[in-house]
């Protein structure tokens, strides 16, 4: 390796270390804004579990809902004439879901909350963490979110105004499905709920594991990602948080490119000595960026902290979540961006004239 | 072979009705070995004439030979790697680099240094500015003299076949005045190297090997 580049980590880190207050004041700025993309990028990505977290959780391939339902699950239904010919696939799962409120015994308030009505020897059966699948019609299991709503084991829910209670037998957890917490209920309480009564057989669609393709008049197949793009306000959402992020980025880079070109003008007679001197231009310019890459890891890295240090900190009703690989993704978006900024001070650096320095200008 | 060697070299500023020419044609040759003094009226062209030869501005005609190599024709970065080698250069305005310390600036021209040559040790060096005291100071908190000679430090320490001094006694009293330009002279002729020194005040010239004079951008030795 070149010796030299000792001796320009040696000018970068002298030149911040003595003028402490110049440095830290840009150290300051890549650190709020990289704060801020982090956190604005934890709600973002909470947010979107929350929306999809349940369908996760099958680990399958594709859905099949009505064809009418604009490839939306909520308003999806499917009689048992179109259906029942798939049950016997063990890769394929019926589905109920509906929307619905509930509300603890002796509580007045009402938590929005999905209903999934599954076969509990399906593939989508929900994975307990605590207590057992339901036995009967009157028993439910609950995603552990709702536990900030003071649900527990052996807490007696009312599901839309229903006359009787439901107990919860079995608490699951990342069960969430379009930013509310799903309960699990067999398939004759879904019925129930939504059709009046455990007769009408429907559901809302099917749920199918491996890449087989279903074809039938009035039913349409997507993709999961498909599925989980048409969750109402999903995709909107994404793309709010997308833009908000990259606008972030990018104002970094405008930020690292307006202090670095200040900082190179108010230095413009420094490096005419250097010039002089024989220090060659190209090494002045990687100093230049030695010292920008410095400052921006210093102020990333403190925002991470931060960032963690939010993390313990935050209610946990925030949909705040930790995402260190994107985290370290973005780290590199700013550094990159902030070395793209120090890329307008070049220009005047190679421009420098060693005369300068003679001149005392 | 000269050292430096100046052919015919003239620089001009400007065209037409503005051209002004700074330095009129000149031959100048520079020897090892040498304490040139440089006088004149300011404005007469003495910088004009010191940067050209320093290599910090290009001629607009004429040929420059270092060490027999002709300067004219080489490119922006031989230049100025051939004035880390072989210039020191001691600035009216100080050349010091003002976050590093008086060490520090030595420090700073080992790392970019690619040569083996034998620095100056720069304890010696110090000790002769007198400057032990405040060689962990930054520039800014060194008086006006100590600045200056530790700029001087600065230029000897690299070792420098040809020393370019402009005004290097400006800030001093007349006692420390004769002192650096004793040691300038002393270094001319105990370790064979070049020196060329812009002045103002004629009682220094007396050191000095030849005197030139710079009027209106003529080149005259006066001795």
């Amino acid at each position: 390796m070149d010796e030299s580049v000792g001796g320009i980590m040696f000018l970068a880190i002298k030149e911040i270390l003595h003028n402490k207050t110049r440095y830290l004041l840009v150290v300051f700025t890549v650190f709020l804004i990289s704060y801020l993309v982090f956190f604005l990028t934890s709600l973002a990505v909470g947010l979107a579990r929350e929306n999809r977290t349940a369908v996760d959780q099958w680990q399958a391939k594709s859905a099949v809902i009505s064809s009418y339902s604009n490839k939306s699950l909520t308003v999806s239904t499917i009689p048992k004439e179109k259906y029942q010919s798939y049950t016997d696939d063990k890769n394929i799962a019926e589905l109920g879901q509906m929307t619905v409120v509930s509300q603890l015994k002796d509580s007045d308030k009402k938590i929005n909350t999905n209903i999934f009505g599954v076969d509990w020897n399906s593939f989508i059966s929900p994975k307990l963490i605590e207590g057992r699948l339901p036995k009967n019609n009157k028993e439910v299991v609950i995603d552990n979110s709702l536990e900030n709503d003071s649900f527990k084991m052996n807490s007696r829910v009312k599901i839309n105004g229903s006359s009787n209670y439901f107990k919860v037998v079995g608490i699951t957890k990342n069960n969430s499905f379009f930013a509310v917490p799903v309960i699990f209920t067999n398939m004759d309480v879904f019925r129930t709920l939504k059709y009046g009564s455990d007769k009408v057989e429907n559901i809302s669609g099917l749920v199918v594991k491996n890449n087989q393709k279903i074809k039938k008049a009035g039913l349409t197949q997507i993709s999961i990602k498909d599925l989980i793009n048409h969750i109402p306000g999903y995709n909107a959402q994404v793309l709010v948080f997308s833009f908000m992020i990259v606008a972030m980025i990018i104002i970094t880079f405008l930020i690292i490119s307006i202090f670095m070109y200040i900082i190179t003008i108010q230095k413009i007679s420094l490096y005419g000595v250097m010039r002089a001197q024989g220090i060659r231009t190209g090494r002045i310019v990687e100093s230049l960026f030695y010292q920008i890459f410095i400052l921006t890891i210093l102020g990333s890295v403190l925002a991470l902290v931060l960032i963690a240090a939010t993390q313990l900190f935050l209610p946990k009703t925030v949909p705040f979540y930790s995402n260190w690989l994107a985290y370290g993704v973005l780290t590199l978006a700013i550094v990159v961006m902030a070395l793209m900024g120090g890329l307008i001070s070049i220009r005047r650096v190679v421009k420098i004239d060693p005369l300068s320095a003679i001149e005392g200008e | 072979m000269h050292l430096v060697e100046m052919n015919n070299v003239n620089r001009q500023y400007g065209s037409g009705r503005t051209l002004f020419e700074a330095l009129h044609p000149t031959d100048f040759v520079l020897d090892r070995g040498e304490f040139i003094g440089l006088t004149g009226p300011s404005g007469s062209g003495k910088t004009t004439f010191l940067t050209i030869l320093g290599l910090l501005q290009s001629p607009t005609q004429g040929q420059i030979l270092v060490n027999g190599q002709d300067v004219t024709k080489m490119s922006d970065s031989e230049k100025t790697d051939l004035r880390f080698n072989k210039f020191g250069f001691v600035l009216q305005a100080s050349n010091l680099i003002p976050f590093l310390t008086v060490n520090e600036q030595f420090k700073l021209v080992n790392k970019f240094s690619h040569s083996r040559r034998k620095k100056i040790n720069p304890k010696e060096l110090l000790d002769i500015l007198d400057l032990k005291d405040v060689a962990d100071k930054y520039p800014n908190n060194l008086s006006g003299g100590e600045r200056q000679r530790a700029a001087i430090a600065r230029a000897l320490y690299n070792n420098p076949d040809i020393i370019l001094a402009d005004e290097p006694t400006a800030s001093l009293d007349s006692k420390r005045a004769e002192q650096v330009v004793e040691l300038l002279a002393q270094i001319a002729h105990n370790s064979q190297k070049a020196v060329i020194m812009i002045t103002h005040d004629t009682r220094l010239l007396s050191a000095t090997d030849h005197v030139y004079e710079m009027r209106d951008g003529y080149l005259r030795q006066q001795d």
